[in-house]
């Protein structure tokens, strides 16, 4: 499985901007804002890895 | 996973959100510039900073061109709103509701840009080149560059009658029908022939980029709602300590 090293660079880019804008978009705090991005950032990597991670189990059946 | 250490209530009382119909609209001009209005500069910027950076990498994710032979075929971004130009044909002239339902029908072809008008002024150029799009006279100069180019492949042993076409391919190319004055073709609906060349060249990068276009949209929708309504959670004033009354003797 080979993987074009430009999405490395782009999927990052749009988990850290989604986390962040969501996050100040649910508090007004900064602590709050950057606590909370790092939940949803989390949260997002885990789903991801979770779709990609069957999505290469499909590929073996 | 932890809770927030925070007490935290949805009422957004303790914030001062002044001129929040205002706010909203400048939030959804531009991305961030209600709450910057409303004195919340911090928070303002970072969501112009984020959201313009998602939108305008995926417009440059989705600007891509291929030369084919002669030929270069191009799509200048990837925000743009199709001129469905047999929705025009199929609803009569005579119907009141005609060009409502003409967008509707070119939403439905494109409903990307449904997501991607809520980023405001930056995709302001694509609503422009769609009022401008003339389908009938686009689809007649891109008949005239096929034939035009097709016989510039058979001319290659004729420098004189390949210059004269070349001249003509120039020309048709740089007109007002193919290219708006102002914006060229910048948020333009691309030609057929160019999508099929593009996407069969690049990867599937194209079909990455609007994906970043659209979430900087709807993400600006939440950013809109917080300068009418601001944040969802904010922080809550400890409740006081309960206090020992003493006993009333009687």
């Amino acid at each position: 499985m080979t993987v074009n090293p430009i999405y490395l660079i782009d999927l990052p880019l749009l988990i850290v901007l989604i986390s962040l804008v969501y996050s100040a978009t649910r508090y007004e705090d900064w602590p709050s804002i950057l606590y909370e991005a790092v939940r949803w950032g989390f949260r997002l990597v885990l789903f991801l890895a979770g779709i990609s991670l069957a999505l290469y189990a499909v590929t073996w059946l | 996973m932890t809770n927030l250490p925070l007490t935290t209530t949805p009422t957004p009382s303790s914030i001062s959100l002044p001129f929040p119909v205002l706010a909203g609209i400048l939030s959804y001009l531009v991305p961030g510039l209600g709450q910057i209005v409303q004195g919340r500069v911090a928070k303002g910027l970072l969501f112009l900073v984020c959201i313009y950076s998602l939108f305008f990498y995926g417009v440059y994710l989705g600007t891509a061109s291929v030369q084919l032979g002669e030929r270069t075929y191009r799509i200048n971004s990837n925000v743009y709103l199709p001129d469905i130009d047999e929705a025009r044909g199929n609803i009569p002239q005579t119907d009141g509701l005609r060009s409502i339902r003409v967008l509707l029908s070119s939403l439905y072809n494109r409903p990307q840009f449904a997501g991607q008008f809520w980023v405001g002024i930056a995709a302001w150029p694509a609503i422009i080149q769609y009022r401008t799009y003339d389908a009938e006279r686009v689809q007649a100069a891109e008949r005239e560059l096929d034939g035009l180019y097709a016989e510039l492949a058979a001319m290659k042993d004729n420098p004189e009658e390949s210059a004269r076409l070349r001249s003509r391919i120039s020309e048709i190319e740089q007109s007002p029908v193919l290219r708006n004055p102002l914006l060229g073709d910048f948020m333009r609906e691309p030609s057929a022939s160019a999508t099929n060349a593009v996407h069969n060249a690049a990867d599937k990068r194209l079909e990455l980029a609007w994906v970043y276009t659209v979430i900087a949209g709807v993400l600006n929708i939440m950013v809109i709602y917080d300068a009418i309504a601001g944040p969802a959670f904010v922080l809550a004033l400890a409740p006081p300590a309960p206090t020992l009354q003493p006993e009333r003797k009687s």
